[in-house]
Parts: structure tokens; C-alpha cells; sequence
């Protein structure tokens, strides 16, 4: 052996068993700049099981940190909470204690609830399945046999009745208010994202075969959903998708092969997405929630874990960084302090 | 899980404060008197003609019992009758057929209560017995077909129901319709006869075998 290679050998050993811890540290300091960078930007609500069996709402700050519940109440589950637009009122469902919360009709289970931006003075509003927020904070869009219907906060009447145009579970208003997204039923194709338009009711396909759970971008523009592909082995991972509102292209933002990924939630500027982590497919109402997670949308698209298979379908992903989060289900984000007095 | 009130009174009724008078603690007579049927009835022979009466009845009483718990017994498990006739089948929803299954266009999704949907299935029409079907081929919109039919009602779709436990072609079955669909059920549809233009799809609210025939 030529003594240059005898004498530049065991440096190269030294600094290869180094480097995994290196990578180790940098994926942790990471994180912590991404824990730092989200910490005092508004508040996270989300549902938290209690281990009494209940749900309650829990705010905290999108770091995890400064949590408190907001209702504490042993006999319902509060599910699937969302701030108004101006994030003054809160809107959640109400299920009573006992039932499994089903991680895709839960939109029909219990009733729809009104409160402030802290869970008091809630107002019972009926069954009222998958009401959500217009724009504008005045009206919520519901979902049912009778099709979609505008309801009129204030009054509780119904202001306009449409078609629902194959639309069956989680209907959910744009915010700029000129379109839905929601599953729908579209010719065969199963568990399909459809955005229709709120004034024509005219629809059209963003993602097809085996999606859920979408909800809107804060540009109105695009959408994000859980997408369980076909190229995959046997039953496969449900990861996080998004696409353009009119189904031109898709990319994956999150997957991990043993998670299933649901949850996707934007911040209120679109920079930071949250979703939680499920090693069991509707494990995240159906159970104890799930393990949450945040990152940034510009890190997309991030693949965690091994997961061999899904980094031979996208070499290019990132690593991370991931802001593990409490144990969780349905988060939503708001810049807003909703606790100080207003 | 909270009970009615009633419920909950009723068990603190029977704990603390059973109404009905205790003969025993009430009056001391009562319970010597009943202490000493044994002794006087051991005392008294009966007739020969007494007992027979007594065993004829009896017997009287055992077939009677043996006899309903018989019936009961195959009500339970022959509900529908060999008409495929019991159950709600001949009331609920709007139409009424007996018709034959033509295929099974693939297989059913699985189905482990996670993921829930309507597979839609091709039938011939051999019987209208309520109703009017839109003609001898109807489509019919089943909820989770994994599942026998006296298993499929959930909270979310509480009045289905039936006899057949799983779907083969070629069965004649007795279904309780209704229409339209949509108005009926919102949820994921499996419809592989999705390129068959303006069909009308049933939804099934009770789907009976029929046995040995119809």
C-alpha cells in the first residue's frame, strides 16, 4: 500500500463514521430553526384525544408549545374544529362520547357547533353536516341528500340550494368564495377531488382514484388532499398531494411509507403545511389521533422514514426538516392571537 | 354511555327501595305459614287419577314449549321464508322485485369498516311484485357488499337489511328498492357499468335469498 493512501486511510475512516452523526445534528438543528422560525406565528386548534375516551379542543402555538384546552367537556367530542375567516368565531362538531369519529364521514356525525375564537359561548346549530365557513363569515356551506345548501348564519335559514353534483363528503368553500372542492363520485372513478364552480355550479376533476380529505390553498388556487396511488405494493400509503384547481398537474408535498398522511392544512400565508401521520389507515379519529407534523411548502416534496420505495419514485425529495407535534387530528391555523381580548 | 332516566330509576328502584311489601319482614305468620306447605302437602296423598292429570299436563306443556322453541328456532334462521318474503323486504321503499343477479363485474372492494361504499350490481327482473321497474334490466346500488345483509345497517344507514350473505351470480334475490339514489345515499359509488348512459340505479334497502326458487 503506497504510504500516501496508508496515511490519508485512517482519516477517511474517522471522518465516515462521523458523518451519519453529522447528518443526525443538522437534520436536528433543522428542525429547531424550523421550531423557532413557526413559533410565534399564531395558533394551531385541533382535536386531542383525552384518555377518558373524549375528544377535546386544544389550542397551542404552531410549534406545539403554550397548549391549553379549549373545552374540556367528558361527555362529547369536540372534532374538526376551523376559525372563521376574521378567526373571531370558531366552528366545530359535537359527537357524543362513545362514538367513533369516522376519518372521512365525520362531516355527518353529531351536530355543528358555533363559538367564539376560544370555544366559548358555543350555540348548537343543528345536525348541519360538513358545515363550513363562506368567506365572509355571514354563511356555511353544508353537504346532504338535499343537496349543497347556503345557510344564513344569523338566521339559520337556507339561503340557496344546489345540486351536489356527486359531491359526498367533505365539501369545503374557497376563500375567495367562488368555488368548492369536495369527494365526489365522477363516472367509476372512486374517491375522486372535484372543484365546482359556486355560481354555475359547474365542475370539473383536480385528482382522480383513491383521494379525500381536500381543502383549499389561501390563494383559492390550489388544493391540498391525501392521495393513496396505485403504484404501490399491496394496500399501499396514503400521502399528502396538491394540485391546481383545474387538475392540470399534481406533486406530492409529504409521504412516508408506513404512515398514512392526512390532515393537510395550510398557514394562513401558505407557507407551512401541517397533516398528521397515522401508522394505520383512519387511525386518526377512528383511534388516539395521530402523530402531527409541520413543514415548510417549499421543502416539498420531503419523504420520511426509509421508505425505499417511494424515494425511487421521487428521487428528488427532501429529507426534511418535520416539526413533530403532539398526537392529533384535523389541525387548523390562524395568524391571529386569538387570546387577546378583542 | 348515558341511559334514560326511566331506565336508571327503575335499577334504583329494585337496589334501595323495592316497593312490593316483604311478607317475611312484614308479619312473622307468614313466613312460618309458608315454611310449613312442605310439611302438610308430604302428609296428604293424592289421588292416582290427580297424578295422571298432573303428568298428562305436563307432557302437555313440554311439547307445547319444545314446539315454540322449534318454530322460533327456524323464524330466526329462515326469516325470509321460501319466498325470500320476511323482513322489511315487502314494505320498505318504493319497488318490490324478485330478480336474478347477472354477474359480479370484478370484485368488491375490500372492506374492513374503514372504507365505505355502494358497489352497483346488474340484475334481471323475474318479478315485480310492488311498484314498476323501469324495465326487465335494473341496476341496483348495494350498500357494502362484503357483508351479509343482516349485518350492513350502521349508524349511517340504519334500515338495510336482509338475508343473502354474499352475492353470486346467478341467485334470484327479493329486494325492497327505492329511488332516486342520490337521494337516498351519499357516499362512494362502485359503478363498473359507469359507460351505460342514462341508467337508472336502484338503492337497496332490503335484499332477501328466496331460497329454493321464487
Amino acid at each position: 500500500m503506497p504510504a500516501v493512501i496508508r496515511t490519508i486511510l485512517p482519516f477517511s475512516l474517522v471522518l465516515l463514521g462521523l458523518a451519519p452523526q453529522a447528518l443526525t445534528a443538522d437534520k436536528a438543528d433543522a428542525v429547531t430553526v424550523l421550531r423557532k422560525e413557526v413559533a410565534g406565528r399564531g395558533f394551531v386548534v385541533t382535536s386531542v384525544k383525552q384518555p377518558r375516551g373524549d375528544w377535546d379542543l386544544v389550542l397551542m402555538r404552531p410549534d406545539g408549545s403554550q397548549r391549553r384546552k379549549l373545552t374540556d367537556t367528558p361527555k362529547w367530542s369536540e372534532a374538526a374544529p376551523r376559525w372563521s375567516p376574521d378567526s373571531r368565531r370558531l366552528l366545530y362538531r359535537r359527537i357524543k362520547t362513545g362514538t367513533v369519529i369516522s376519518h372521512d364521514r365525520w362531516g355527518f356525525q353529531g351536530e355543528l357547533v358555533l363559538a367564539d375564537a376560544l370555544g366559548r359561548n358555543p350555540r348548537v346549530l343543528g345536525a348541519r353536516p360538513w358545515g363550513c365557513w363562506s368567506p365572509d363569515g355571514k354563511q356555511i356551506s353544508c353537504l346532504s341528500l338535499k343537496g349543497i345548501e347556503i345557510i344564513d348564519v344569523a338566521t339559520g335559514t337556507i339561503r340557496r340550494r344546489m345540486k351536489r353534483a356527486g359531491y359526498f363528503q367533505q365539501l369545503f368553500w374557497s376563500p375567495d368564495g367562488k368555488w368548492f372542492c369536495g369527494t365526489a363520485n365522477v363516472g367509476g372513478e372512486l374517491w375522486t377531488i372535484v372543484r365546482m364552480d359556486v355560481t354555475s355550479g359547474r365542475w370539473s376533476v383536480v385528482s382522480r382514484f383513491r383521494n379525500c380529505t381536500p381543502d383549499w390553498f389561501p390563494d383559492s388556487k390550489h388544493v391540498i388532499f391525501s392521495n393513496r396511488p396505485a403504484n404501490q405494493a399491496k394496500y399501499g400509503w396514503t400521502q399528502l398531494w396538491m394540485a391546481p384547481g383545474d387538475g392540470s398537474s399534481r406533486r406530492m408535498i409529504y409521504g412516508e411509507d408506513g404512515r398514512h398522511i392526512y390532515g393537510g392544512a395550510l398557514s394562513p400565508d401558505g407557507r407551512y403545511v401541517l397533516f398528521t401521520r397515522c401508522p394505520k389507515d383512519g387511525g386518526g379519529s377512528e383511534r388516539d389521533g395521530a402523530p402531527g407534523g409541520l413543514m415548510r411548502l417549499a421543502d416539498a416534496p420531503i419523504i420520511g422514514g426509509k421508505s425505499p420505495a417511494l424515494r425511487k419514485q421521487h428521487p428528488d425529495a427532501h429529507d426534511g426538516p418535520v416539526l413533530p407535534l403532539l398526537d392529533c387530528w384535523e389541525p387548523h391555523w390562524t395568524f391571529v392571537d386569538v387570546t387577546a381580548s378583542r | 354511555m348515558s341511559r334514560p332516566p326511566a331506565e336508571i330509576d327503575s335499577e334504583i328502584m329494585s337496589d334501595k327501595l323495592d316497593p312490593r311489601p316483604d311478607p317475611a319482614a312484614s308479619n312473622p305468620m307468614a313466613a312460618e305459614s309458608s315454611a310449613s306447605i312442605p310439611e302438610k302437602s308430604s302428609g296428604t296423598r293424592a289421588s292416582g287419577s290427580e297424578n295422571t292429570m298432573v303428568r298428562w299436563t305436563l307432557l302437555g306443556l313440554v311439547i307445547l314449549a319444545t314446539a315454540g322453541v322449534g318454530l322460533a328456532i327456524q323464524m330466526k334462521f329462515t326469516p325470509a321464508g321460501r319466498y325470500g318474503d320476511g323482513g322489511q323486504v315487502t314494505t320498505a321503499g318504493s319497488v318490490e322485485v324478485t330478480a336474478t343477479l347477472v354477474e359480479l363485474p370484478g370484485e368488491f372492494l375490500p372492506n374492513d369498516g374503514l372504507y365505505n361504499y355502494a358497489f352497483v350490481l346488474k340484475y334481471k327482473v323475474d318479478l315485480v311484485h310492488r311498484g314498476e321497474t323501469t324495465g326487465d334490466t335494473i341496476y341496483v346500488a348495494h350498500y357494502n357488499p362484503r357483508k351479509p345483509r343482516g349485518k350492513v345497517a350502521d349508524e349511517f344507514y340504519a334500515d338495510l337489511g336482509g338475508t343473502v350473505t354474499r352475492f353470486r351470480a346467478g341467485d334470484a334475490q327479493r329486494m325492497a328498492l327505492t329511488l332516486p339514489l342520490d337521494e337516498h345515499y351519499i357516499g362512494a359509488i362502485v359503478d363498473r357499468y359507469h359507460k351505460i348512459d342514462d341508467k337508472t340505479v336502484y338503492w337497496a334497502i332490503w335484499t332477501n335469498a328466496t331460497g329454493s326458487g321464487w
